[in-house]
């Protein structure tokens, strides 16, 4: 579904990525790990199309989308749930979701879209006149969750999506996160506690100043010693 | 005195009413744009000389007048943006944010001598010579019952399009987030010329009603950007709401002050009254209202 | 960079003027012209007064030495010299006006100077007058500071801001009923404030109460509260001094609200004030009107016909046309072409001058003690009520538009 080849990336005068390739299957749950700074949300940037390739392909159900808007993503089913949420904080919690569904293709499935997410998330039912910045860190995620949700997307980028999370409420988040996978979303996630994110993943991809330095299924990686060196003795 | 206290209240919402309209406009460039346009009172300026121009020439109606004008202050915004701020960004920050304080100025000064020029430095306004209706010893003009009533009508009408509508959401969501918005596929640079474009089609609006009640000539726009400048942080940045109320509270302050204490003080009230809330309220008046 | 430039170009003509010798006079006067050098503020700020005095002032030559023939000097056996403008634009700049009149003393060479116009110009530029020993006859040069200089080759024309309204207040006197009470309103702005200050006590002098005051800034849109204050003052006069653009929304909100009075007067009630506003019944002052005949006013209607000036709408040019005739006045009682013997005879005491609307003296500064015309429009048009001597109609009293 999703394969990236030799990717570039640059901020300004700043190469945040080197070298990056990974591919993404139809309803696999991938992960992307790595160091902070290792370049993981700029590779999200990238495909979403917020940020622009200086180099190599990203190729989506067979296009290359490397520099294409992101509106014209999240119309082919793309959406990202990006670090640190980024909401709309003086905006109610229904009006932040209703933004998700921008793009022209999505507008007809607004009132559908809304129930279902309102379904996973039913908190987010109750809050929906109060605005965002009134909600709880978790609340706030869900609805950066629900946001993206809202163009009905079949690749979900997720960006650290349990930094700054209550532990009862990403019981909560996974579970939900489960029964989107269930569905057929695919989902491409990047998290830095390495235990939570390969509970989620079935396969990972580990950058490094912004280059894939490891990749492997679960199994594979937690029996690679280089693996295990890099991350499990850390946390 | 309860006579004088009306009196007062309705030149001071009028006045007030004016003020905020010029810093809607404002507001919203600066709130997705993040560029003071000190040009943005000038405009209004403009706007009214124009509107008082095609008033005296074809004798149209001030609707029919700010719906023209509107129309050309939204190409006027479209380009300004496109073809002198949009490059400044280009710029790194120290230079762009000199940048536009150069290219706002400088179109202050040139649209000014230019005006000047075409249309003469006089005062103008448009003259409705309607009747008044008198209660008691309190006098109101139909005229100002037509702005007051064309403030209340707009403000609703800005609030509508920025809360219900996909563009007006997306220049709040870009003013509140902007990465938030890209995400949500809202193209950023689109939205900006767009916003400058409506930001000049609301000082347009602003400027037609404003001629219909205080004249204007093209040097007199400035303190009424400083005032819409104080507005806006009275109210909060992209705060509709706050900057109405803002506006009001300014208007009735320079009226009131002008009466119990002295006029050449009124002009005043907005910078003490700026210093004043600062102080006591860094957030501005919209945080009080929770 | 431009004020690098300029300095240097200031610098450069005050040498050429130290080297120039000091009085560089024509050996034979009688062959002519007589030159006049004279700035003028034909664009920038102060222009919507002046911007057509340039053409005037080409109209005025060609017209002075077509109807009078030119300027009689003795030895020239009875033939007149005929007059010539150098002329400049000085932007409404005093620097640039200054160095204009530096470049007409050096490079021109002219004979004498009128102008310029404008309390901000006569200030700096009176030095210029000094320097080069040069007399001028100013115009719109109306601040007392100016003349208090000590100054030698310096008058100027304008109506004095102790003199404004005298005619005024004098014909208050036999009007019925009498007015007992006055409220000013005064733009914040150095003339305006002069004016009031000086007729106030006059007012009280002759029983007409101050019943209120107030002073407002030019940005000034909302009147509410004077206007509010005015009515509960019930004043007989109400006397806005201030300058005509800013005072528009103030009148306009006066008839919105009702205002009452004996009067109401406007020291500068304008052509352009009353096209924006009904001006109806108001008095006010004028430094001349077309039809007050006098001396030379045919030469000067004529000029202002084909100017295609109305006095009504440019206030001052009555000013700038008496200084060309106060000049040729002075070269003709010298009698010759002597700048020391001209600027002598200008500041003669007692000596009498002539203009189109009348006779007047210089004071000890060398300004001109010219009082204003009182008038009231009445039908859309000035009409002088004061003094009596050149009265155009009567005064409606009390004024009927604002009853
Ligand atoms: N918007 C940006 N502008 C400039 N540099 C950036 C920007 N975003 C990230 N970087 C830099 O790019 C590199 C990669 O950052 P990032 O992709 O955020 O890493 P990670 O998400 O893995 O922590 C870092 O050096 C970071 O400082
Ligand atoms: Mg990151």
């Amino acid at each position: 579904m999703l394969e990236i080849r030799n990717l570039v990336v640059d901020h300004g005068e700043l190469r945040a990525i080197w070298d990056v390739s990974l591919d993404v299957e139809a309803g696999e749950r991938v992960g992307l790990l790595g160091a902070n700074g290792a370049g993981k949300s700029t590779t999200l940037g990238a495909i979403l199309g917020i940020y622009k390739a200086s180099g190599g392909h990203i190729r989506y159900k067979s296009a290359e989308i490397a520099n294409r808007e992101a509106v014209q993503n999240v119309e082919a089913g793309i959406a990202l749930v990006p670090e640190g949420r980024q909401l709309f904080p003086e905006m109610k919690v229904r009006e932040n979701l209703e933004m998700g569904a921008y793009p022209r293709s999505a507008r007809g499935k607004v009132a559908e879209n809304l129930d279902r997410i309102f379904d996973l998330f039913p908190i987010l039912r109750e809050k929906q006149n109060q605005n965002a910045n009134e909600l709880s860190g978790g609340q706030q995620q869900m609805v950066a969750i629900g946001r993206a949700l809202m163009s009905s997307p079949q690749l979900l980028l997720l960006d650290e999506p349990f930094l700054g999370v209550a532990p009862v409420i990403i019981e909560e988040v996974m579970a939900a996160l489960n029964r989107l996978a269930d569905q057929g979303v695919t989902f491409l996630l990047v998290e830095q506690n390495i235990h939570r994110a390969m509970e989620f993943v079935e396969r990972a991809y580990v950058i490094e100043n912004g280059r894939t330095v490891l990749a492997g299924s679960k199994q594979q990686l937690l029996g690679d010693p280089e693996f295990s060196n890099k991350f499990l003795g850390l946390d | 005195m309860t006579a004088i206290i009306a009196q007062l209240v309705i030149s001071g919402l009028l006045l007030g009413g004016l003020y905020a309209l010029v810093a809607f406009g404002l507001s919203l460039i600066y709130g997705v744009v993040r560029i003071l346009n000190f040009a943005h009172g000038t405009l209004l300026a403009i706007g009214g000389i124009a509107a008082s121009i095609i008033f005296a020439v074809y004798k149209l109606n001030p609707v029919l007048i700010a719906v023209v004008l509107v129309l050309v202050f939204l190409v006027f915004g479209y380009l300004m943006h496109i073809y002198l701020l949009d490059p400044l960004k280009k710029r790194n920050p120290f230079e762009a944010t000199i940048g536009t304080v150069l290219v706002t100025v400088g179109l202050l000064l040139i649209i000014s001598d230019l005006a000047a020029e075409i249309a003469g430095p006089t005062p103008k306004n448009i003259p409705l010579e309607f009747h008044a209706y008198i209660v008691g010893e309190v006098i109101i003009q139909r005229a100002e019952l037509y702005i007051l009533g064309g403030i209340t009508l707009f403000t609703i009408a800005l609030h509508l399009f920025l809360k219900k509508t996909w563009f007006g959401r997306a220049i709040r969501a870009v003013t509140q987030s902007p990465l938030g918005a890209n995400i949500c596929g809202i193209r950023s640079k689109q939205i900006h010329a767009q916003t400058v474009a409506v930001g000049c089609g609301i000082v347009a609006i602003a400027g037609v009603l404003w001629s219909l009640k205080f004249p204007v000539d093209p040097y007199g726009g400035f303190d009424l950007t400083v005032r819409a400048f104080t507005i806006i942080i009275l109210g909060g940045i992209g705060n509709l709401v706050g900057a109405l109320l803002a506006g009001l509270f300014l208007g009735l302050a320079e009226v009131f002050t002008s009466f119990l204490w002295a006029s050449d003080w009124a002009p005043a009230v907005s910078i003490v009254l700026l210093l004043v809330i600062l102080v006591v309220f860094p957030r501005g008046l919209a945080s009080v209202r929770k | 960079m431009r004020t690098t430039l300029f300095a240097a170009a200031l610098g450069a003509a005050a040498l050429l003027g130290a080297i120039a010798p000091a009085s560089a006079q024509r050996t034979d006067p009688c062959a002519g012209p007589i030159t006049f050098g004279t700035t003028i503020s034909a664009t920038g700020t102060n222009s919507t007064l002046s911007d057509r005095w340039m053409k005037m002032t080409e109209i005025f030559e060609e017209e002075f030495n077509r109807m009078a023939g030119g300027v009689a000097l003795s030895g020239c056996g009875g033939k007149k010299v005929p007059i010539k403008f150098v002329m400049y634009d000085d932007q409404s700049v005093p620097a640039t006006a200054v160095s204009l009149y530096e470049k007409m003393a050096t490079v021109d060479r002219v004979d004498l100077f009128v102008g310029p116009d404008w309390s901000t110009h006569g200030f700096p530029v009176s030095q210029i007058f000094e320097k080069y020993k040069t007399p001028s006859v100013m115009s719109n040069v109306a601040t007392p500071r100016v003349y208090e200089q000590g100054f030698k080759y310096i008058t100027g024309l304008a109506f004095h801001a102790n003199t404004w309204s005298q005619n005024y207040f004098e014909s208050l006197k036999n009007v019925n009923p009498q007015p007992k009470s006055v409220f000013w309103i005064v733009h914040d702005n150095l003339i305006a404030k002069t004016v009031y200050e000086i007729h106030k006590p006059i007012a009280e002098k002759q029983g007409i109460k101050t019943v209120g005051e107030e002073i407002f800034a030019p940005t000034t849109r909302d009147f509410t509260g004077i206007i509010l204050k005015i009515r509960a003052a019930k004043p007989d006069i109400i006397y806005i001094s201030s300058f005509d653009a800013v005072s528009v929304p103030l009148v306009q909100q006066m008839r919105q609200l009702r205002v009452t009075a004996m009067d109401v007067h406007h020291i500068m009630a304008t052509g352009s004030l009353a096209r924006q506003i009904n001006l109806e019944g108001v008095t006010g002052e004028l430094y001349w009107h077309e039809g007050i005949k006098g001396p030379y006013s045919d030469i000067a209607l004529k000029v202002l016909e084909r100017a295609e000036i109305k006095l009504f709408d440019y206030l001052w040019t009555g000013g700038r046309l008496d200084s060309y005739f106060v000049m040729i006045q002075a070269i003709e009682k010298v009698g010759k072409l002597d700048r020391e013997a001209i600027a002598t005879a200008l500041r003669a005491p007692g000596a009498k001058w002539k203009r189109p609307g009348g006779e007047f003296e210089f004071d000890a500064g060398g300004l001109s003690k010219i009082v204003a015309f009182t008038h009231q429009i009445q039908n859309g048009a000035p009409v002088i009520i004061a003094p009596a001597a050149q009265a155009t109609g009567t005064i409606k009293w009390p004024s009927p538009t604002w009853q």
